[in-house]
């Protein structure tokens, strides 16, 4: 295993010397994607020898996301015999599956591109695993907590690691019952996700309506129907189709879930994020050395700026919305003068949070 | 990397592809640690050995279960060993002194 950990931290050695290069966009996507999953490789490793986990049963393994190519021997033969144009690979001659707990998932091999990836975090992972688990036991996946918590890009993320389509909606409090209903009838025909992001905007009347037809859709999937009856209508039923909610509990202008909604999903609380850590890896990834120093650095300014603000009463995000963005300003400033210095991160800070902040000129 | 150079690697494949080929192929890597562990703890018992586990695995090189790992992340790898020898190393220093007083202490 030390081998193969030498091996993981040499590969993100040489992804972060790629990432530092000119390279073609997407390729540079694609490699700070990759960058990402083998810091959480280094971290797994790093934990499985740390607890002395030499077993493919124990729980410490368990917990982690598997993927396994189950007819992996099939493929490279076949791939190996076939010559010419016949090489080409079908996506159904290939299975993929993706395993938590003993609960496994085929990967969806929904073409999604070349996307960013989300920090893996111990709160991430915490979260998908559970949403991963619900959807095992037919249950929706419902993460609630303070906004700026990563509840809907987990859920996001968790459908780009599967390869599933993922649709998300903010609802509104003007929902009409027709249009949800017709997109709930082309969510079960067509086996994509949907999350609906601050779900309790919505109205107590539009709500109870919309829980009869995921009880409905639950239902079916759960009895493995080939159809289902909505609204006067038979409609194809794909068993892999989900559904996900996020709630923003005891704020201004939600309503409160009907029970027998509460009950469909598997409610999973989103606590504060591990900014630092988040900030960090961000950095690696676009190329900065220094990049433990320079995030503790940020999130101080972006904390420290957030009391005074607030003091202020001067409304402004000072999460983790806008450390990404300043990351994501300093991404493009180091690619286009390769000699900027760390330190002109103070700068790039100083430009976005001015431009963003309102104040009075009196 | 292996087989090919990362950098073609990465360019040559769509994102996504490269994404799941090294999630599948960690998943086997580290499977393939714990089969081999398990391998040598079965071959040991039919030997005749019947040793546990932990002690037959900390001879072998690479799969070596409790092989201890670089330090990177917060707290990895903070041994107990390393606190009990200072314990130790304190004492030891402490009773040097008690015995030097006692032999200093006028009668």
């Amino acid at each position: 295993m030390e081998k193969m950990y030498q091996e993981i931290a040499n590969t993100i050695m040489l992804f972060t010397g790629m990432v530092r290069k000119k390279l073609k966009g997407n390729v540079r996507a694609a490699t700070v994607a990759l960058l990402t999953g083998y810091v959480h490789f280094r971290d797994i490793l790093n934990g499985l020898v740390r607890d002395r986990v030499y077993k493919a049963d124990e729980f410490k393994w368990q917990m982690q996301f598997k993927f396994d190519m189950k007819n992996m021997l099939e493929v490279v033969a076949r791939s190996a015999t076939d010559t010419g144009s016949k090489r080409k690979l079908e996506t159904k001659q290939v299975e993929v599956d993706c395993e938590v707990f003993g609960n496994v998932r085929s990967y969806g091999f929904e073409y999604l591109g070349n996307c960013q990836r989300l920090v893996v975090t111990p709160l991430t992972e915490r979260c998908q695993r559970s949403l991963l688990v619900a959807l095992q036991y037919h249950y929706g996946g419902a993460p609630e907590g303070p906004f700026g918590t990563g509840k809907t890009e987990t859920t996001k993320d968790l459908s780009r690691l599967v390869a599933k389509l993922c649709f998300v909606l903010n609802s509104s409090a003007n929902y009409e019952y027709a249009g949800v209903c017709r997109f709930f009838k082309g969510l079960a025909s067509s086996g994509a996700w949907v999350c609906f992001d601050e779900f309790n905007r919505m109205g107590t009347q539009i709500l109870s309506l919309i829980s009869q037809v995921i009880i409905s859709i639950q239902g079916a999937i759960k009895h493995q129907a080939s159809h289902l009856q909505l609204d006067e209508a038979k409609i194809q039923l794909r068993g892999d189709c989900a559904i996900f909610i996020t709630l923003n509990p005891g704020y201004a202008g939600r309503s409160e879930l009907p029970m027998n909604l509460k009950t469909l999903f598997r409610p999973i609380s989103m606590v504060v994020p591990d900014s630092v850590f988040i900030t960090e890896i961000l950095l690696y990834s676009s190329g900065f050395v220094g990049a433990q120093q320079l995030a503790k650095k940020i999130v101080s300014v972006q904390a420290l700026a957030n009391v005074i603000m607030n003091k202020a009463e001067i409304a402004h995000d000072f999460g983790l919305r806008s450390i990404k963005a300043i990351v994501g300003i300093a991404e493009n400033l180091k690619l286009h003068a390769q000699n900027i210095a760390d330190s002109d991160l103070t700068e790039v800070i100083d430009d976005y949070t001015l431009s963003e902040v309102p104040y009075k000129t009196d | 990397m292996g087989l090919q150079d990362a950098e073609a690697w990465v360019s040559e494949w769509p994102g996504q592809a490269t994404f799941l080929s090294s999630q599948i192929w960690f998943t086997m890597r580290v499977e393939a640690i714990f089969a081999g562990s398990a391998d040598r703890e079965r071959a040991l018992r039919y030997a005749g050995g019947g040793a546990a586990p932990e002690k037959e695995g900390s001879d072998e090189d690479e799969d070596d279960p409790s092989g201890q790992l670089p330090v990177t992340g917060s707290g990895a790898g903070e041994g107990d060993g390393d606190a009990s020898e200072e314990e130790r190393a304190y004492l030891e220093e402490v009773n040097r002194q008690i015995a030097k007083d006692e032999v200093n202490a006028p009668e």
